[in-house]
């Protein structure tokens, strides 16, 4: 079962149709470095947040210490690809998420790879998602184990 | 002399994600495609517009064996700000669509 994060309600038929379980929306289901029950933090961020509260960190940068640190609370990183669907530049992107995927599995962390979507055209499929997962770096299994990580939203419930 | 076999081909089943006339933009999309995978790339896959099956579905057709790199470089291709999504991969157009129908009852 794959998961993903967007910034809007992805519709329910599409969602299922994209092969995912659950497309989790910021706003609606988690918090994006705001106050709630569920909280996407962004790296700098970690501080401002109840720890247990934080599902998940958005990275997009390699920082080993801090991914120590994130290691330690057994929070999951969550790796942002939405720099890199979007076609800016290209390649410093894939190297940039390469790099800490590569580090993240290196240390041991819980991975998850997220479309950040801010629309429809932003998007990409469960099937898609698995082969960009191998294309950074992931071997079939992982990639699968990338993609089921489902942010803790249902354990903690 | 060593005979060259039949290309064995795939099907994958594409959805837009708005309505689009891909029959009279094939070769902007295939342009598109060629920017990631690169003409070899291109070549090897032979990608062919194959129908479209509903107001967002569309069939395409590819060599065997190169349907990761199509999946893949299809989640980087835009035309005219719709996006593609590859959802299904099967040897016939029939088992293609029967598997469809059964992802959308589902």
């Amino acid at each position: 079962m794959f998961y993903d994060i967007a910034y809007f309600d992805v519709d329910k038929g599409l969602t299922k149709l994209l092969g995912y379980k659950k497309i989790y929306c910021i706003g609606k289901d988690v918090t994006l470095n705001e106050d709630g029950d569920y909280i996407i933090a962004d790296a700098q961020l970690l501080h401002r947040f109840k720890l247990s509260n934080i599902i998940g960190v958005r990275v997009n940068k390699v920082n080993k210490a801090l991914f120590q640190k994130i290691k330690e609370s057994d929070k999951l990183i969550i790796i942002d690809i939405s720099n890199l669907l979007s076609g800016g530049d290209f390649i410093r992107e894939y190297n940039t998420a390469r790099n800490i995927l590569r580090n993240a599995i290196k240390i041991g962390l819980r991975v998850s790879l997220a479309s950040f979507a801010k629309d429809e055209a932003h998007l990409v499929s469960a099937l898609q998602m698995l082969e960009i997962a191998k294309f950074l770096g992931a071997d079939e299994d992982k990639a699968k184990e990338i993609l089921g990580n489902g942010y803790d939203i249902e354990k903690k419930e | 002399m060593a005979m060259i076999l039949k290309r064995k081909s795939r099907y994958i089943l594409v959805i837009s994600s708005k309505p689009i006339e891909l029959g009279s933009n094939l070769s902007m999309f295939f342009d598109e495609l060629s920017k990631y995978i690169g003409l070899f790339g291109l070549a090897k896959l032979s990608p062919y517009f194959v129908k479209k099956i509903g107001e967002k579905e569309f069939i395409f057709r590819i060599a065997r064996g190169s349907e990761r790199e199509f999946i893949l470089a299809l989640s980087f291709v835009k035309l005219n700000d719709v996006a593609f999504y590859s959802i299904l991969t099967s040897g016939t157009i029939k088992s293609l669509i029967r598997k469809y129908n059964e992802k959308k009852k589902n």
